[in-house]
């Protein structure tokens, strides 16, 4: 982990109150990964606010600097990418800020989403903002269709809020934009893929691949699945409860709200399932769906 | 002409290891601050709380030049601390109710001592209890610790005792209102410790003076003051508090007035060393408290928004210190016109 000033590359709306940002990673810092976080101090535009803290955000992509071949010279720095949704203050800031611009970052923070196992088929599911690390995750893990390993599903209250479409379309890193291609939706309003929740979406796959147990096509049903998720609370404490009752593993990516964000405060905690609490930036983010009571943290 | 060489070790003293920006001085300041036995190398500490025991910090803050390390609280039992959510950001300021969450004594000393050890900067153990017997207890388990283990560094070179506590015997009550209270716990501790003891106030009384002079006749050698300040903030969409237990601490720059003033009110009513804090983001604020008559301060709530604010802050005061030919950090106290 370091404190760094970053120069931002890239700032622009990806869906209505959504951003794109990219910036530049030290050449000598290790690589973020999936799940992992930083946190940025918004620059200070709107005094009357009066916000202190930095602000936690997940990685949603990285792109490896390009070294010219003969001279081992940088011919292009990396870039750590993220999407964030405007709030409030913290994200306004941010939203503001100019490509150019410096930034005051701390990364990476915090631990990362382990692999599948073996056998494992890994189901990536996303809900609304939290699609980020998600998008991170499948571009590591190779999403695909049916046939290939990983399955992307994301939900969103209306298609009108898939990042990308529209007027939006230019905006993004070309490989999310054909993660999307590929993926499932869900949207609360019914206006693109299963109408509802990812739980259900997630079910209507789930359904699917029992039918076609033992049919001997490379389907959804020949691996075990693996679920990540990351979103609101309410999709997480629903989502572990999907993996708990079809036995299979999951990973979540939670959130809470930080100070610190290196482990020192105990402020960011969550509850634990065997009592006790674990704190969100130093134990996690990314937790085995089974060590958090996520029902205790809906209320 | 002044030897380099003479200058340069003289620096590495004050500062006790090679710190960043600060060594070229180039100019006769000292830094250090005495508190009871104590030479601290600098005035500028990291407040209890939110600086962990340390480690949390190592890969951004250059820990061996701060002034000193304030732990975090060490209670008798461990404790799991309240349900979240434990925080809320207010504006300049932050509310917490983390509930002192920490390993308990014995696992501190197993697991936490051995890397305080391997500090330059002093360490001083910030220490929470429910009763005076609980206090009296932690204190005398790391005594005998220190005791039983040979030579090398203590990696504990003060107790700063928190007593803003809720005290169960008093019905919940903190310590730190009732200036008896806060004498009898100041006087039992001296009786246990040589080590410089500092009690840290709380705000949320009605003469922070009277506290302070309680504990100084118990025998302290300093006061800290403050510790957060009563707060609230209530969502009012969902129509209950925003963080769990209601009500909680309140820090940063929203308190530093209160801290300044504390600090005023406390260095005139006692003779032993206050070390100011409270919303301390830069030079300028800590000069304000050690003006204020503060021979020290500490920085809390900054390290959130940049874990280089203490380090800023040195800089910042040796600054000012050139710019207002003050040659010694320990006589700024005297200079408020
Ligand atoms: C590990 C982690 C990763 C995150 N990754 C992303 C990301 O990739 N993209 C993204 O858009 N956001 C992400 N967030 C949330 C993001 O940090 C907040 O939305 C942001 O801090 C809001 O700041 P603000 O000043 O704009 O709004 P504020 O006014 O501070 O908050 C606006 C609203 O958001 C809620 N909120 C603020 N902070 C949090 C929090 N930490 N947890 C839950 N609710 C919060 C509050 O209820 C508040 O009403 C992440 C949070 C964490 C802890
Ligand atoms: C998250 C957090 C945890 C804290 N924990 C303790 C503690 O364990 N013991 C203590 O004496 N003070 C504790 N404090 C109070 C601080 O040490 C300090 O007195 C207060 O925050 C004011 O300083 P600041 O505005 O610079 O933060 C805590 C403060 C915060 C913000
Ligand atoms: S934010 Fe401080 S411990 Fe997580």
């Amino acid at each position: 982990m370091r404190q760094f000033n970053a120069t931002v590359a890239i700032n622009r709306a990806i869906a209505p109150d959504w951003m794109h940002m990219a910036f530049e990673w030290p050449s000598d810092l290790p690589a973020p990964k999936p799940g992992q976080f930083f946190t940025a101090l918004p620059p200070v535009v709107e005094l009357r606010a009066g916000t202190i803290l930095r602000r936690p955000f997940a990685f949603a992509g990285f792109e490896e600097a390009q070294i010219e071949k003969d001279s081992s010279m940088l011919s292009r720095p990396a870039y750590a990418h993220s999407i964030y949704q405007v709030r409030g203050p913290g994200t306004r800031a941010l939203a503001s800020m100019q490509p150019g611009s410096s930034l005051d970052i701390i990364a990476p923070l915090g631990n990362a989403f382990p692999y599948p196992e073996r056998g494992e088929r890994a189901i990536i599911a996303g809900g609304g903002i939290g699609i980020g690390p998600m998008l991170f995750l499948a571009e590591q893990l190779g999403a695909g269709t049916y046939a290939s390993s990983a399955i992307l599903v994301l939900g969103f209250r209306s298609a009108l809020l898939i990042p990308f479409s529209g007027s939006f379309s230019a905006a993004g890193l070309p490989s999310w934009k054909k993660l999307l291609e590929k993926a499932f939706f869900s949207t609360d309003d019914g206006s693109a893929g299963t109408p509802g929740t990812v739980r259900d979406a997630l079910e209507a796959l789930w359904l699917q691949a029992s039918d076609l147990k033992g049919s001997g096509t490379k389907n959804l049903a020949q691996k075990k699945w693996h679920l990540y998720g990351c979103g609101p609370g309410p999709m997480l404490a629903s989502l572990a409860q999907f993996a708990a009752q079809n036995h299979m593993h999951a990973h979540f990516s939670a959130e809470q709200w930080m100070a610190c964000g290196v482990g020192a405060c105990h402020g960011c905690v969550l509850p634990a399932a065997s009592g006790g609490f674990l704190r969100v930036c130093a134990d996690g983010p990314v937790f085995d769906a089974r060590t958090i009571n996520w029902e205790a943290n809906v209320q | 002409m002044k030897n380099p060489e003479q200058e340069q070790s003289k620096k590495n003293e004050i500062l006790a290891g090679p710190p960043p920006s600060v060594l070229n001085l180039g100019y006769d300041l000292n830094l250090s601050v005495r508190i009871g036995s104590l030479i601290m190398p600098n005035p500028v500490g990291v407040a209890s709380g939110t600086f962990g025991y340390g480690e949390e910090y190592d890969e951004l803050v250059h820990i061996d030049a701060l002034g000193a390390l304030y732990t975090k609280a060490v209670t008798l039992e461990p404790r799991e601390g309240n349900p979240p959510p434990r925080l809320v950001e207010t504006p300049m300021g932050l509310i917490n109710s983390i509930g002192l969450a920490n390993p308990g004594v014995e696992k501190f000393l197993r697991e936490k001592l051995p890397s305080l050890r391997t500090r330059l900067c002093p360490i001083i153990v910030n220490v929470a209890g429910s009763t005076e017997d609980d206090y009296i207890q932690v204190i005398e388990r790391i005594e005998a610790h220190l005791a039983s283990t040979d030579s090398g560094r203590p990696g504990i070179d003060g107790y700063e005792i928190n007593v803003s506590c809720p005290n169960v015997q008093k019905g919940g009550m903190s310590f730190g209102i009732d200036p008896r209270l806060v004498e009898r716990l100041t006087h039992s501790l001296r009786q246990k410790t040589s080590r410089p003891l500092i009690i840290k106030l709380s705000p949320n009384v009605t003469d922070i003076a009277e506290i302070a002079r309680a504990a100084e006749a118990g025998g302290a050698d300093a006061i800290s003051c403050i510790n957060t300040v009563v707060g609230m903030v209530i969502d009012t969409e969902k129509k209950k508090p925003a963080i769990a237990m209601g009500t909680g601490g309140l820090s940063g720059p929203a308190i530093r007035p209160i801290g300044v003033a504390a600090t005023y009110k406390v260095g005139k009513a006692v003779r032993i060393p206050v070390i100011g804090l409270g919303g301390i983001t830069n030079a300028s604020d800590a000069i304000q408290y050690l003006l204020a008559g503060a021979l020290a301060v500490q920085v809390g709530t900054a390290l959130f928004s940049d874990p280089r604010a203490p380090l800023k802050v040195l800089d910042g005061i040796i600054e000012w210190m050139k710019r207002h030919s003050v040659h010694s950090v320990s006589d700024i106290r005297f200079m408020l016109r």
